[in-house]
């Protein structure tokens, strides 16, 4: 796939936080507020001139109530969750069998087992 | 001269997380664990010993889990696992390196990393959060000098001996080198602002050959030396290591590193101690004749 083309995963990210604070009917300081973040980083991230960290993320999830997943556009539903889990190991695709073989026993071990 | 740190940024980032969010005030009471759990982060130790992935974040729908690896028997490795996968949480631009989104694209893009930028800013995140400068600072001012400051630091901070001797490095005013080897080669090699100003010429690089009479090369032809965590300091000439400092006289300290298989070595430089020391002579004779 060409590079340049491809979206990140951040992309939908600024679109859909002001959807869902809109939706919520929050204004940019009431949504900081209830994220415990600076008043200014809600307006750089809906004009995408900062990009969040998954801390970031999380806050902005729990104060609008919708999933982190919707808000970086993997889901359409608010309430919805793109992949039942993400192993965010950068090189994840460059372990070779063993490697990939411990990150999936970590997952199945600890995670919920319960597919939503 | 300052030199333009490009991950400073992710070390100050930690370091205002300890300050300012969490409101921490002594090196000891920095628990990367617990810092994960106050984020609602569950932390694990990986089920399996496997080399090739030190630390993992996971993200399962709105949780957030850290698995770290334990097949370096370090609390201080470990810690600086947990500390690392924090960075991938806190610092910003993350998301779009760690998600996937589609396996396809993915595996795509991974042929265009051509550096790992992101794993050397959750390093630095790694170390701005274990040792903060606010702290580290102070207790780098009792703690004396060269390795034996570095040792007392790594106790103190319960970090691994290679991390305390880079931020040591990265902190101090003096003229200090830390050398990292592994078998009779270099691994890496990093120096002091102070040391720099010395102008070292070429210093050794990652595959060198350690230069031969170096303590790091004598520890190096025995395995048991470096197992056994021992230690050799020496004074030594500035040729041995670095080509344009001829006639700077060295101070060089050299460990075993017991089952990592690897010695360290921190060089000072007793010219610049003088310097330092403006006359002192007790102080910088003391020095020169320790171990």
């Amino acid at each position: 796939m060409d590079k340049s083309s491809a979206l990140k995963p951040s992309d939908m990210f600024p679109e859909r936080l002001k959807f869902a604070r809109e939706m919520r009917k929050m204004n940019q300081e009431q949504l900081a507020e209830a994220a415990k973040l600076q008043s200014s980083a809600i307006s750089h991230f809906e004009t995408g001139k900062r990009k969040p960290s998954f801390d970031n993320l999380k806050k902005l999830a729990d104060a609008l109530g919708v999933t982190t997943d919707y808000l970086l556009g993997r889901t359409t539903n608010p309430e919805g969750h793109g992949a039942p889990s993400d192993p965010l190991y950068r090189d994840f695709q460059k372990l070779d069998q063993d490697g990939r073989d411990v990150a999936r026993r970590v997952i199945r071990q600890f995670l919920p087992k319960d597919d939503d | 001269m300052v030199r333009p740190d490009p991950f400073g940024f992710a070390t100050r980032q930690a370091e205002e997380l300890v300050r300012d969010d969490l409101g921490i005030r002594r090196l000891e009471d920095i628990d990367p664990s617990a810092i994960a759990k106050g984020r609602d982060i569950e932390v694990h130790r990986m089920p399996d010993a496997y080399a090739g992935v030190s630390g993992m974040l996971i993200k399962d729908k709105d949780n957030f889990h850290i698995a770290y690896n334990t097949f370096i028997k370090s609390v201080g490795f470990q810690r600086f696992s947990v500390g690392h996968e924090l960075g991938h949480y806190f610092l910003e631009g993350h998301i779009d390196e760690l998600l996937p989104f589609g396996q396809d694209r993915h595996i795509s893009e991974a042929g265009f990393v051509s550096e790992n930028r992101f794993e050397r800013e959750a390093d630095h995140f790694a170390a701005g959060l274990l040792m903060p400068e606010f702290l580290f600072r102070p207790a780098m001012a009792k703690a004396g000098e060269g390795l034996d400051a570095i040792e007392a630091l790594s106790k103190q901070c319960a970090t691994s001996l290679t991390a305390t001797a880079i931020r040591y490095q990265e902190l101090t005013d003096e003229a200090v080198a830390v050398i990292q080897s592994a078998g009779n080669r270099i691994e890496y090699c990093c120096m002091s602002a102070r040391m720099l100003e010395l102008k070292p010429g070429r210093w050794p690089r990652k595959g060198d050959l350690l230069p031969s009479g170096t303590g790091a090369a004598y520890l190096h032809t025995l395995p048991k030396r470096i197992s056994d965590n021992e230690r050799i300091d020496r004074e030594t000439l500035a040729a041995d290591w670095f080509r344009s400092l001829k006639d700077v006289e060295l101070f060089e300290e050299t460990i075993g590193m017991g089952n990592y298989g690897r010695t360290l070595t921190i060089i000072t430089t007793v010219d610049a101690l003088r310097d330092d020391n403006d006359g002192d002579d007790d102080q910088l004779w003391s020095r020169s004749i320790r171990r």
